[in-house]
């Protein structure tokens, strides 16, 4: 497969992927203007009942509409969320939650929310119980939701996150990623994988979704015991797409499993020039570095710069 | 470490600043160009989730639904990740609510319609990551390149160029597997 061609279409065209081209292009956009409705005033309309809005009412109205909030759908007798109000729907009701420059929150039933901070370069959530499905807009690292054992922080993606009633927390990323952060322990989730917190541990190793069952059984032993038997079971399990399971772990198993953890994720990667097994096994910062940057997820430099501008 | 620009998430970008502002403030033909420059996009984003002869009218749908919500659209410069978001809620609104007996409309009666292999290739795109089939669609139907994708749906560069290698790849792997049952 030609790269070049199929990111920008430069160099020698793939043949297989302009049969694709010429064959998918009938299903592609066909319409070239825009139909206005000829009734389509609404802008105007809304311009002019915001004017009358604004005369009509008091002080105290303009400034509750001019204070930063989240638009809220769905949850009876509430259309704004502002910092420090909760929002809760009840066993029948969902909510959406809208703010333009940052993006949608979608609450299922028997959710609690509440917003911490409406900064410009911080936007944080906390959900105290419940599942939010967010899709975020805003540049990465200002979409934070606080849940009872860890922090999630948006990287540009969509997400769903669901905390019970133990405070235990699990992020199912659907696009982009996400951090799991607490107390200096971090995870990062990719799309198409998971990660559970626990609270009194927090972020545990994120996993595929379609990872083999018996893996994602013995990472959730390894997350809530440190379970050393467990670690056979990863190691053995691990399919090379896990290798980035792996790499989480080995930054989490004792010293002397860290052999045999380095050893499983050197066969399923191509370990880069310049790592040494006896260095990661010392836990030398760099060589775990350019290990993560082995799996083909990009670079770890960009964990580093998000994380000296994101919200403190 | 060495500096690298945010592979991942998304970038701040100057789409089209001017343009929307002018939109704002009640310029169709503003307007009109930001359709001209961005329903490729809409359009493969809301073909990556609704049937074919579904598209063309919500494209129009999310367009005209954006004019509506333009006035809160506080940052010009995330316009282009704004209307990917409104297009997706469409999708979703679209399943929520759709009918078990779909209208008969023009755009199913084509002249030279899409062949059967076409639609076979769609769906299983379609059966991929989210991910990777908008970005798939995006490429090989829309037409847009890499980094056209990138600017237009707010994705950084870097996060286009692995969904559509891993994809292509899934993409593959799924044809091939077909091919040999």
């Amino acid at each position: 497969m030609n790269e070049d061609y199929l990111w920008d279409k430069s160099g020698e065209p793939d043949p297989e992927i302009q049969r694709l081209e010429n064959l998918l292009s009938p299903l592609g956009n066909k319409t070239p203007v825009l139909s206005f409705p000829k009734h389509n005033r609404v802008p105007y309309l809304w311009a002019i009942a915001a004017s009358l809005l604004v005369l009509a009412g008091g002080a105290w109205m303009t400034w509750q509409k001019s204070r930063p909030a989240w638009a809220v759908n769905g949850a009876p007798a509430t259309k704004r969320l502002a910092k420090g109000e909760t929002i809760t729907t009840d066993s029948q009701s969902h909510a959406r939650l809208n703010l333009n420059d940052v993006g949608e929150v979608e609450l299922d039933p028997n959710t609690t929310l509440s917003v911490l901070a409406m900064k410009p370069d911080e936007q944080r959530l906390a959900l105290n119980h419940g599942t939010i499905h967010a899709l975020i807009w805003a540049p990465p690292g200002r979409f934070v939701v606080n849940t009872p054992s860890a922090q999630t922080v948006d990287l540009g993606c969509q997400y769903t996150l669901k905390v019970d009633a133990d405070g235990a927390g699990l992020v199912d990323v659907t696009v982009g990623w996400v951090a799991f952060e607490n107390d200096g322990r971090e995870s990062f989730i990719p799309a198409g994988a998971a990660c559970m917190t626990r609270p009194g541990k927090g972020p545990g190793i994120p996993y595929y979704t379609d990872a083999p069952g018996e893996l994602i059984g013995a990472l959730q032993r390894f997350d809530a015991d440190a379970d050393r038997a467990a670690i056979a079971a990863i190691v053995e399990k691990a399919r090379p797409r896990d290798a980035i399971s792996l790499w989480h772990l080995l930054r989490r198993v004792q010293p002397d499993d860290r052999g045999r953890v380095y050893d499983r994720l050197s066969q399923l990667i191509a370990v880069p020039s310049g790592v040494t097994r006896d260095g990661v096994l010392a836990g030398d910062p760099k060589m775990i570095d350019s290990l993560w940057n082995a799996l083909d997820l990009g670079n770890t430099s960009w964990w580093r710069m998000w994380k000296s501008r994101g919200p403190k | 470490m060495e500096s690298v620009i945010a592979l991942f998430g998304t970038v701040d970008r100057e789409p089209e600043p001017t343009l929307v502002k002018q939109a704002r403030e009640g310029s169709r033909v503003a307007f009109g160009q930001l359709y001209q420059q961005y329903s490729r996009m809409v359009h493969g984003l809301l073909l990556a989730r609704v049937p074919h002869s579904e598209v063309e009218d919500m494209v129009q749908d999310v367009f005209l639904l954006a004019l509506r919500r333009l006035r809160s659209l506080r940052d010009d410069k995330a316009f282009g990740g704004w209307l990917a978001m409104i297009a997706r809620n469409q999708a979703v609104d679209y399943h929520r609510r759709a009918p078990r007996i779909t209208e008969l409309k023009e755009t199913m009666l084509q002249e030279t319609p899409p062949s059967p292999e076409a639609h076979a290739v769609l769906d299983t795109i379609r059966s991929l990551p989210d991910a990777y089939r908008e970005t798939l669609i995006l490429r090989l139907v829309e037409g847009l390149n890499g980094p056209e994708i990138a600017e237009q749906t707010g994705l950084s560069p870097d996060s286009v160029r692995v969904n559509l290698h891993r994809g292509m790849k899934m993409l593959r792997e799924k044809m091939e597997g077909k091919a040999a049952t």
